[in-house]
């Protein structure tokens, strides 16, 4: 069974991509370390993929300092929690009808 | 193009299950806090057990100030990032955070309170602190979603009923205390640290 390509977001449709949605979609926020260590990833290809987001507005991404060590903070945001909704919302109407 | 199936899109599912999971669990972390004051809290009903009857030395006072100082002194550590320097809290950890501060200083203020008057009430700073730390794993439970805690909240309201009907507040209490701090404070800490390493086992690739 195939499925209408046009119902799924292309940004969120990667699994790094739909990994750190799915994390922060209950997570809230995560630093740059926390996410790397939770979908075990190397920095650049965490970069990459984060700024695919960002650059959509899914994520806001901002860089702060704690004591002397840089931080890199990922918040979701209400368009990243919407997109994600109707990204799971999309694949759970494509699993429904296989499982009848 | 995209192209998915109904296996891909059960795969993704499974994937969006277990990070969410995660994320959900970040207050696992934690679990820590729970360990150590699991333990202390376990060590000191017993050596005050044994001090009633004599093995020793002391007051109880010689034996819960160095407690306390362990407890609040690693939390202290812990709350100041000692032990995740890069860490952000977020919600779950806040909340947790919150809870068991809030712990922490009721107990205090009751302790403190009933040994500069002089006046202390075994049986009213049991039954505080059952239902404290019961509120406080119920509030956990529902952040991080972690079912398992509530049977800690449920235990400690038990703990909590038991103190209660007790006619006679005696030595055996302590000991009742003291298994219950190893299986309600102690054994649910060590639950979210191992939670918390799993997470850190699954790799996703693109």
């Amino acid at each position: 069974m195939t499925f209408d390509y046009r119902v799924i977001n292309d940004v969120i449709h990667s699994r790094v991509r739909l990994a750190i949605m799915s994390y922060l979609a209950t997570a809230r926020d995560a630093d740059f370390v926390e996410m790397k260590k939770a979908l075990k990833v190397s920095d650049g290809n965490l970069s990459t993929h984060l700024k695919k987001l960002a650059d959509k507005a899914y994520i806001s991404i901002s860089k702060q300092f704690v004591g002397n060590k840089p931080l890199t903070r990922i918040r979701i945001t209400p368009e990243g929690e919407a997109a994600f909704r109707a990204y799971v919302d999309g694949l759970a109407t494509l699993i429904e009808p296989a499982r009848k | 193009m995209n192209s998915i199936t109904a296996h891909s899109a059960a795969e993704d599912l499974a994937l969006i299950r277990s990070m969410m999971e995660a994320g959900r669990q970040k207050a696992a972390f934690d679990g820590a806090h729970l360990v150590v004051w699991g333990a202390v809290l376990m060590v000191c009903y017993f050596m005050q057990y044994m001090q009633v009857f004599g093995y020793i030395p002391g007051t109880p006072l010689w034996i819960w100030l160095p407690a306390f100082a362990v407890g609040w002194g690693f939390s202290l550590l812990y709350r100041r990032g000692a032990c995740e320097p890069a860490s952000v809290p977020n919600i779950a950890v806040r909340a947790y955070n919150a809870a068991w501060l809030a712990v922490g200083i009721t107990m205090l203020l009751h302790f403190g309170a009933a040994v500069v008057s002089g006046v202390f009430d075994a049986k009213a700073i049991t039954v505080l602190a059952c239902g404290v730390f019961a509120c406080a794993f119920y509030v956990i439970s529902i952040v991080t979603e972690l079912r398992a805690l509530r049977l800690a909240s449920v235990g400690w309201w038990g703990v909590l009923v038991y103190a209660t009907i007790q006619a006679q507040y005696d030595a055996e209490m302590l000991l009742v205390l003291a298994a219950a701090s190893a299986l309600l404070v102690l054994l649910p800490g060590q639950m979210m640290r191992r939670l918390a390493n799993q997470h850190n086992t699954t790799a996703v690739t693109a």
